[in-house]
């Protein structure tokens, strides 16, 4: 599901030095926008991460895609979160029935995945956003 | 006073982070060129594996016991290690940063009580990118690296500070490297 975790993104957030000096009133500092900035809250806990298959489509989320997740963010019911199932990473919709906890995916040709006592089940993390690329 | 951070096995846990199948198995990480082993998570160090022992001494256990062994990756362990130590800083006055494992925020004052109990592995949402580490906290950077050696060790050779400081060799105490860095 999850094929090549990358995390930091580099964008340059200010101009170098010497284009403030010559610049009038270069002091002032002008400052580019920046997306680690716009779209990380919680930077030590930050991962992107590749998604594989297009089981989350109707989610927004499609193969190719880049996931941003949070770590040190509680999930809960109805986030989409990066979750680990008998060792395997998952892109699904987190939700609770009662007592229990379940995956689900959007595409409805995917099984749910409902976590019993012996399953090796936990949240890894919660998609804040998604990153496409759209042409070029 | 204070307190140490140390992550557990790190180089094992950050490989564990992103492949939840090592979970519970045993692991080494290996030096470069696959020397040695560099890291070894709590099963590898159940069969046997020494610190620093050489691969081909410990590579019968990879039939014999499915020790699983894995090549360095040193880029990732450096940013989970900065994702760490800043994780760690805003508890300082003053941090040493030690290895690339650790944290040693030096505190104010005591946060709670003399040495706060005892492993607690991290839980998947804790800011610290998710290795399991251990806190101890002291009044020096000796007794803490000590509390760590206790809390680690815990669950294997358990025992309080008081006689774990008695039986411990200098290099535990001392972690046999200069780590006043």
């Amino acid at each position: 599901m999850l094929r090549e975790a990358r995390h930091g993104l580099g964008l340059h957030a200010a101009l170098s030095r010497r284009d403030q000096l010559r610049l009038p009133g270069g002091e002032s500092g002008v400052t580019r926008l920046d997306l680690n900035e716009i779209l990380i809250r919680n930077p030590q806990a930050a991962f992107l991460v590749r998604i594989a298959g297009s089981a989350m489509r109707e989610a927004g989320i499609d193969d190719g895609d880049l996931a941003l997740v949070d770590r040190a963010l509680d999930a809960s019911h109805g986030q989409v979160v990066i979750a680990i199932h008998q060792n395997e990473f998952l892109c699904r919709r987190l939700c609770r029935r009662d007592e229990a906890l379940g995956l689900q995916a959007t595409d409805p040709d995917v099984p749910d995945v409902w976590a019993g006592e012996a399953d090796n089940f936990d949240v890894w993390g919660v998609v804040t956003h998604v990153v496409k690329q759209v042409s070029g | 006073m204070f307190a140490l951070v140390d992550v557990n096995n790190m180089y094992v846990s950050c490989e564990r982070v992103f492949r939840p199948a090592l979970n519970g198995k045993p692991v080494v990480v290996l030096s470069n060129n696959d020397g040695a082993c560099i890291a070894r998570s709590n099963e590898a160090k159940d069969l046997g594996v020494k610190m620093a022992q050489p691969w081909f001494e410990v590579k019968h256990l990879e039939r014999s016991a499915g020790l699983i062994a894995l090549s360095a990756n040193f880029e990732l362990y450096g940013d989970m290690s900065s994702r760490m130590m800043a994780a760690g800083r805003p508890l300082r006055a003053t941090a040493g940063d030690l290895q690339h494992r650790r944290v040693l925020p030096g505190l104010r004052r005591r946060i709670r009580g003399p040495c706060r109990h005892r492993s607690r592995a991290a839980t998947p949402g804790a800011p610290m990118g998710g290795t399991a580490h251990q806190r101890r906290f002291r009044s020096d950077q000796t007794l803490a690296k000590l509390a760590n050696h206790v809390a680690k060790t815990a669950d294997r050779k358990p025992g309080t500070i008081r006689s774990v400081w008695r039986r411990s060799a200098i290099s535990e105490r001392w972690d046999r490297k200069s780590w006043t860095t």
